[in-house]
């Protein structure tokens, strides 16, 4: 059975279409890569997905449920973990982490048992009472990661999870994500950083313009760009290979002039 | 006080509402946003320069109460009800509109719970509901503050029944103050964009801390003139204003004169409020929810400009006209556009600049009687003196404020840039000082002194200018050597302030009285300008050759 479930997914804004039908569908138990320059409308697809953007054209459905019907339902079962996300910085982590926590139910007991052993996990306990005003990019992602996921989420929708940390967190989050895999749940994962998506992704989706471009494993990726790593499929099938270097002369020039 | 409103309205709420709203969702998320309402700083307090308050919600309501309590006083010396009332419900209308526009945006333009909130399970009616009550808790804290006072001194003065009736108008005046700053919002988000929305909150706000500074100075003297009986009209526009409808109910209570007047009054007294609040929860507040939900629509269009053909600003034709050096071309453009554009500076500069009429007022009008007398009195004198050196009062203000920026880390680029002359970067920086924030003062003031004291003064100005500028650069040379924009905002050690602060003012002391004896022996005057204005020339040399090691990074 299908965790994720899209049709003919299109999405506008002002009468400009960042999402021009995008078919999709992925089981339980795997992680995959979503990947696209600037713009493409990654973050637009999560966004409808995780029922936070209900006006769309298609069908969404996300653990069997219409995400248009019933977005509530979708959101509990979910952890969505947006990029550079807001957080309510004059909190402490455990104050933030008692509110979100519960906004999803939980009762007091398990978010103070859940959020301060987490804390510890992810090297925060010794300043878990300060406010989160004072704490680097980094500190901030982790707070956002365990806001995420301490309900025991079935879908993980993470938008550049990794950014700002440092690279023992790195490694640390890329095993988790592998260990949630083991345990059947499904991880949606986009990124730029291409190497990472390379080696924890399953399957990776190419998304340039609103359209998928590509879509399978890095091997069949590979055997059809017949090129080495991730960014060069990505700069081929974006036919962006000559322009880019052609800008790089151009940027060169100007530096010289 | 602010839970035990919660605790009120939550109950209220839980009685009233549907089961579908989740009423633990909305307990966590109220409780939460008043926890980081009360750590967050009001803007009529922002001026101290804390980091993290823990009750800075506490702090602002004293401020209102205190306020609240002048305004109250007044009510026992006014003899008229109607006029009183007029005055303490414009006053409270006020006060509630100014509050809700600089500290209340916060939650009416709040987009983080789009962001943070709306990705968990929360149906948007709990979250509407949550918001609700966070708004009326709010509010409920907002007037008791400002009106705690005035509501004591009504029922102690008209007795029971207008106390209760007091108690009544304000509600109405609050739904009244909702309704506009609604009306305002809605019409600033309908043709500007977000960002301007914060510009046009800041000057508010700077008003808003203007408003405090020249009213603690003169609503006290207040409470005296308004023993005088003051005879009074309503023209027939002021019949169009919400404090009269409401004064007019007060006084129809006070008088038990129900004529067609009165009656009218009260029909507009109750029913606008009432057909206001309905136009707010029918139309008002879902534009506004619907308007702060919708995902932020990207970058506005943006005028492209070349570069190249860009118009020269005003910066860089005065920094060209009296900078030198590239370094101090730089400094000057980069201080005269920040100091404009930095949020924390304006809100900490402006009310300060305010304080200059506050202070010209209270040297020279003791109170607000004969005023008549002390006029013709003072062209006589050389009080003119306070005038010429009040503009360096200004400029000294903002040099101390320019060495902090909130993303002070910026600075780097002193360090990493080529830069072998640091003190030109210094010297330009207290340029633009002198230009923007010096010289309009000084003139200003300057012309009142020509209109009030004619030609005669005419070599104090001058002895006055080179005497300002003197004691600007000396003060320069005094202060530690920040560059522009490059220390954290309170943080830094205020050791050896105090010190210093006493020297800058035997110094202006010292200036200024050698200025008043010169000008007994008249000629003198003129053989000082050319000794001050070769000061400054040293002192500026001075400056410019400054080296690494003096600066303080």
């Amino acid at each position: 059975m299908n965790v994720i479930e899209i049709t003919q997914l299109k999405k506008q804004y002002n009468g400009n279409y960042v999402l021009k039908g995008i078919d999709l569908q992925a089981g339980p138990g795997m992680i995959l890569g979503y990947i696209g320059p600037n713009g493409a409308g990654k973050s637009t697809t999560i966004k409808i997905m995780a029922g936070i953007i209900d006006e769309f054209e298609g069908e969404v459905k996300v653990l069997g449920m219409d995400v248009r019907q019933d977005p509530v339902e979708v959101k509990r079962r979910i952890g969505y973990i947006p990029e550079l996300a807001a957080l309510y910085e004059v909190l402490t982590p455990v104050e933030y982490l008692k509110f979100t926590g519960k906004l999803y139910g939980l009762s007091d007991q398990v978010i103070a048992d859940k959020g301060w052993e987490l804390l510890k996990l992810f090297d925060l306990a010794d300043k878990a009472d300060m406010r989160m005003s004072a704490y680097s990019k980094g500190m901030r992602q982790k707070v956002l990661l365990i806001s995420g996921l301490m309900h025991n989420p079935e879908i993980i929708f993470l938008d550049e999870p990794l950014s700002g940390l440092d690279a023992n967190a790195v490694i640390l989050v890329k095993e988790i994500l592998q260990q949630l895999k083991q345990a059947g749940k499904t991880m949606f994962y986009s990124s730029h950083i291409m190497d990472v998506v390379e080696k924890i992704s399953d399957r990776i989706i190419l998304i340039d313009k609103g359209q998928i471009i590509a879509d399978g494993t890095i091997e069949t990726l590979r055997a059809s760009a017949q090129q080495g790593s991730l960014e060069h499929i990505f700069q081929s099938l974006t036919a962006s290979d000559t322009e880019t270097s052609n800008t790089a002369k151009e940027i060169i020039e100007v530096l010289n002039s | 006080m602010d839970t035990f409103f919660f605790r009120i309205f939550f109950g209220l709420f839980r009685l009233v509402l549907p089961g579908s709203i989740n009423m633990e969702q909305v307990h966590i998320i109220v409780s939460t946003k008043l926890l980081m309402d009360r750590r967050r700083t009001p803007a009529t307090w922002k001026r101290s320069q804390q980091k993290e308050t823990n009750n800075g919600m506490l702090m602002a309501m004293f401020l209102y109460a205190l306020m609240g309590l002048f305004v109250g006083l007044m009510i026992l010396n006014v003899p008229s009800v109607m006029l009183m009332m007029i005055i303490l419900h414009s006053y409270f209308l006020f006060m509630l509109i100014m509050t809700l526009i600089t500290d209340f945006s916060n939650v009416l333009l709040d987009t983080s719970d789009s962001q943070i909130i709306l990705p968990k399970p929360v149906t948007s009616r709990t979250l509407l509901v949550a918001r609700t009550l966070h708004i009326i808790v709010y509010l409920g804290q907002l007037v008791a503050a400002i009106m705690i006072f005035p509501l004591v001194f009504s029922f102690i003065k008209y007795g029971v029944p207008v106390g209760v009736f007091a108690l009544l108008t304000t509600l109405l005046t609050t739904a009244i103050g909702i309704f506009l700053t609604y009306i305002l919002y809605g019409l600033v988000l309908r043709y500007t964009s977000e960002q301007k929305v914060k510009d046009i909150i800041s000057y508010f706000q700077i008003f808003m801390t203007v408003f405090f500074a020249v009213g603690y100075q003169v609503i006290p003297r207040m409470i005296s003139l308004s023993e005088l009986d003051l005879g009074f009209e309503l023209h027939w526009y002021s019949y169009l204003l919400p404090p009269v409808w409401m004064a007019g109910l007060l006084e129809a209570v006070h008088t038990g004169s129900f004529d067609v007047v009165h009656i009218g009054l009260i029909i507009c007294a109750v029913g606008v409020p009432v057909l206001a609040g309905f136009i707010i929860v029918r139309y008002l507040a879902p534009y506004f929810s619907k308007f702060m939900s919708a995902p932020a629509d990207g970058a506005s269009e943006q005028q492209r400009k070349s570069v190249k053909h860009r118009r020269n600003s005003l910066s860089e034709t005065w920094g060209r006209i009296i900078c030198r050096s590239d370094y101090e071309k730089a400094a000057f453009s980069q201080v005269w556009k920040m100091t404009g554009r930095d949020k924390n500076f304006r809100i900490q500069f402006y009310p300060n600049l305010a304080y200059i009429p506050v202070f010209v007022f209270i040297i020279f009008f003791k109170n607000f009687k004969d005023m008549d007398q002390t006029m013709a009195a003072l062209s006589e004198g050389n009080m003119f003196l306070w005038l010429l050196y009040m503009g360096v009062f200004a400029v000294l203000l903002s040099l101390t404020l320019t060495a902090f920026y909130e993303h002070y880390t910026a600075a780097w680029v002193y360090q990493s840039a080529p830069i072998s002359k640091p003190g030109e970067l210094i010297n330009g920086a207290a340029k633009a000082l002198l230009i923007k924030f010096f010289a309009p003062v000084f003139i200003l003031l300057n012309i009142a002194a020509l209109i009030m004291w004619g030609l005669r003064v005419i070599d104090d100005i001058l002895l006055a200018m080179a005497n300002s500028l003197l004691v600007f650069y000396i003060n320069v040379l005094l202060s530690k050597h920040y560059l522009p924009f490059s220390q954290q905002p309170g943080v830094k050690d205020q050791a050896g302030k105090f010190v210093s602060m006493i020297l800058r003012t035997f110094l202006i002391a010292g200036l200024v009285g050698l200025h008043w004896l010169a000008i007994k022996m008249g000629w003198l005057v003129w053989a000082l300008i050319p000794v001050s204005l070769a000061g400054c020339w040293f002192a500026e040399k001075q400056v410019k050759e400054l080296k690494w090691n003096k600066i303080v990074m």
